[in-house]
């Protein structure tokens, strides 16, 4: 146990390093921020010319809780990262878990997108009179952060399929972020959807923990708010457990096939 | 035992429906002792770094069986992970915004070495692979020969017993190369065993206790380098600078001249006696006999069995 704390913390601690020799706070701030903030604002201007306040509330909500999946879904682009590094074979090769090495330097990716959805949090309701019930909004984040949780084990998921179909890289991160803008109550509500897919949209990531914040900041009872996290925190538990499964599955598929090179 | 290959024969399939089978190794057995180093020696697709993989647990063996230290490479796979050190030539497995400190910390904790321990650890490697300078300087900013010393230094992070280095000078300076032979020494006498593959025997020759020569994943031959050059009943050279003819000497299969110098293949050390002696009494000075090197022997069994097919 001690030894996977150490693997995770490193593996931020290296991944953060990496992350800053990337991005410098400017950089960060306004070529990736900046571009969540315009995509949140621009769900939200749809929402007011279909001239209603209520879609606004909706959109804006929605697409401020969603940022977070984009950074979420970002950790997939780590499995290729380490091919094309040439490292994929020495992590295999080391006695580390793999799939602890990935969740450590995921963290990074889970803080910036927490940092990312609570800033738009700060900033963008009151620019489009979305009213919200301060001070218990404050608690609001911390929601973000359980939908974040639950959304990077399910990156991490999709992480694992890459590691074994390196090509499909593209495919995955965008049909992986797609479906849960689509599906999860971002943009349209989860009951627009026939009840059969409905049943599918329960076990995404973000379906539980987004209704959370709607009703929470609607002033809905702490017990429904209460239930829809530990719902999204255990859906989070789910796909992390098929993650773990997936890495193991994806790792021998390559020693199979004989797709880990060596960097040469 | 340190390795043990039992008849491991690996495929791949290649081709746009992956309905080509390209063999890699085939059947191949070896046994390296404890704290031997020895040398993998054979022309580019041999099968050298595909080994390597099977017994680092990258990749598995489509049949037969390999073992490091007593433990299986596919069943303990684990355990064999903790054995193990990999080292690799080129300019690919390290991460480029890091440092030598950082790189060696991050590898430390996969190795699961606590941080305490880890610390003490990585100060020895950059010191002892001439990097503690440069040791807080990103990697991207390394010359060649340095990111092969902190690719060195990161194969030994985990204090391996038996130490797998696939073409580690590819690239390297001769002066890297030549403190390499030093750390290969070194690296010896602590105990270790070292499974090193190579094009360049001089190097093979200098450093390696045996060598295992393989060509289309067979081996061919397991020897010093020594017995190999004598078990392969290659004949002798002489060199002298002269323009003395000695075709017609007993003993003598062969000559050949390159700038000023004569070189004389003869069959055995008595036939190099007759030519030297035959040149030494015409005033011929600077004659030397020379014994095979492990490069003429590769040559020899590579280029002969080539021939044959
Ligand atoms: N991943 C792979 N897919 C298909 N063929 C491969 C793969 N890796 C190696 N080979 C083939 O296997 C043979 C042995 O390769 P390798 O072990 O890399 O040889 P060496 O290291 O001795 O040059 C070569 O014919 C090579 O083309
Ligand atoms: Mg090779």
């Amino acid at each position: 146990m001690r030894d996977q704390l150490r693997v995770l913390r490193h593996g931020l601690v290296v991944q953060w390093l990496l992350f800053r020799g990337f991005h410098t706070w400017k950089t960060w701030t306004f070529g990736w921020l900046s571009r969540l903030l315009i995509q949140a604002c621009f769900y939200a201007l749809i929402g007011r010319m279909l001239g209603s306040q209520e879609q606004v509330d909706y959109l804006l909500i929605g697409n401020l809780v969603a940022i977070m999946a984009i950074d979420a879904t970002v950790v997939v682009l780590l499995a290729v990262g380490e091919r094309q590094s040439g490292t994929l074979a020495l992590m295999v090769a080391a006695p580390a878990t793999h799939l602890t090495v990935y969740l450590g330097k995921g963290l990074v990716h889970l803080g910036s997108g927490v940092a990312a959805s609570t800033i738009a949090f700060l900033t963008l309701p009151p620019l489009f009179g979305v009213a919200l019930p301060w001070p218990w909004a404050g608690l609001v984040p911390l929601m973000i952060f359980v939908v974040g949780v639950s959304c990077y084990c399910y990156g991490t998921c999709v992480a694992a399929f890459v590691l074994g179909f390196p090509s499909a890289r593209w495919v995955a991160l965008n049909l992986g972020y797609l479906v849960l803008m689509t599906f999860t109550g971002v943009n349209v509500p989860t009951s627009f959807w026939p009840e059969w897919v409905r049943g599918a949209i329960s076990v995404l990531p973000m379906t539980h923990g987004l209704a959370a914040i709607r009703s929470f900041v609607d002033g809905g009872p702490v017990s429904v708010v209460a239930g829809e996290l530990a719902l999204e925190l255990a859906v989070g538990a789910g796909w992390i457990t098929v993650a773990a499964l997936g890495f193991g599955r994806m790792v021998t598929r390559g020693r199979r096939d004989g797709t880990i090179e060596f960097a040469s | 035992m340190g390795v043990r290959v039992r008849e491991v024969g690996r495929t791949y399939r290649k081709g746009r429906r992956k309905n080509e089978e390209v063999v890699a190794l085939d059947g191949l057995s070896l046994d390296v002792p404890s704290n031997e180093v020895h040398g993998l020696l054979g022309p580019n697709g041999a099968g050298k770094t595909t080994l390597c993989k099977i017994l680092s647990t990258v990749l598995l063996p489509t049949s037969g069986t390999a073992e490091v230290f007593g433990l299986d490479v596919v069943a303990r796979a684990d355990d064999v992970r903790r054995q193990i050190g990999i080292v690799f030539g080129g300019e690919r497995g390290l991460y480029w915004k890091l440092t030598a400190r950082q790189t060696l910390r991050y590898w430390a904790a996969l190795y699961k070495i606590p941080d305490a321990r880890a610390k003490g650890r990585v100060d020895e490697l950059l010191e002892r692979l001439g990097l503690a300078e440069k040791a807080d300087d990103l990697v991207e900013t390394y010359s060649r020969g340095m990111k092969q010393r902190l690719h060195l230094a990161r194969g030994l992070i985990g204090d391996p017993r038996l130490i797998l280095l696939d073409e580690p000078t590819t690239g390297m300076d001769p002066v890297a190369a030549h403190d390499f032979r030093g750390l290969i020494g070194e690296l010896r006498a602590e105990g270790r065993t070292i499974l090193i593959t190579t094009h360049d025997m001089d190097e093979a020759e200098s450093v390696c206790d045996r060598v295992t020569l393989i060509d289309k994943g067979r081996v061919l031959a397991t020897e010093t380098p020594r017995g190999l050059a004598e078990m392969s009943g290659l004949q002798q050279w002489v060199e002298a600078e002269t323009s003395v003819d000695v075709d017609g000497l007993p003993g003598v299969v062969g000559t050949e001249r390159r700038d000023g110098v004569l070189r004389v293949r003869v069959v055995d050390a008595a036939a190099a006696r007759v030519v030297i002696d035959f040149l030494l009494d015409r005033g011929v000075r600077s004659v030397r006999a020379v014994p095979p090197r492990l490069e003429d022997v590769y040559l020899d069994l590579v280029g002969r069995r080539g021939m044959g097919v």
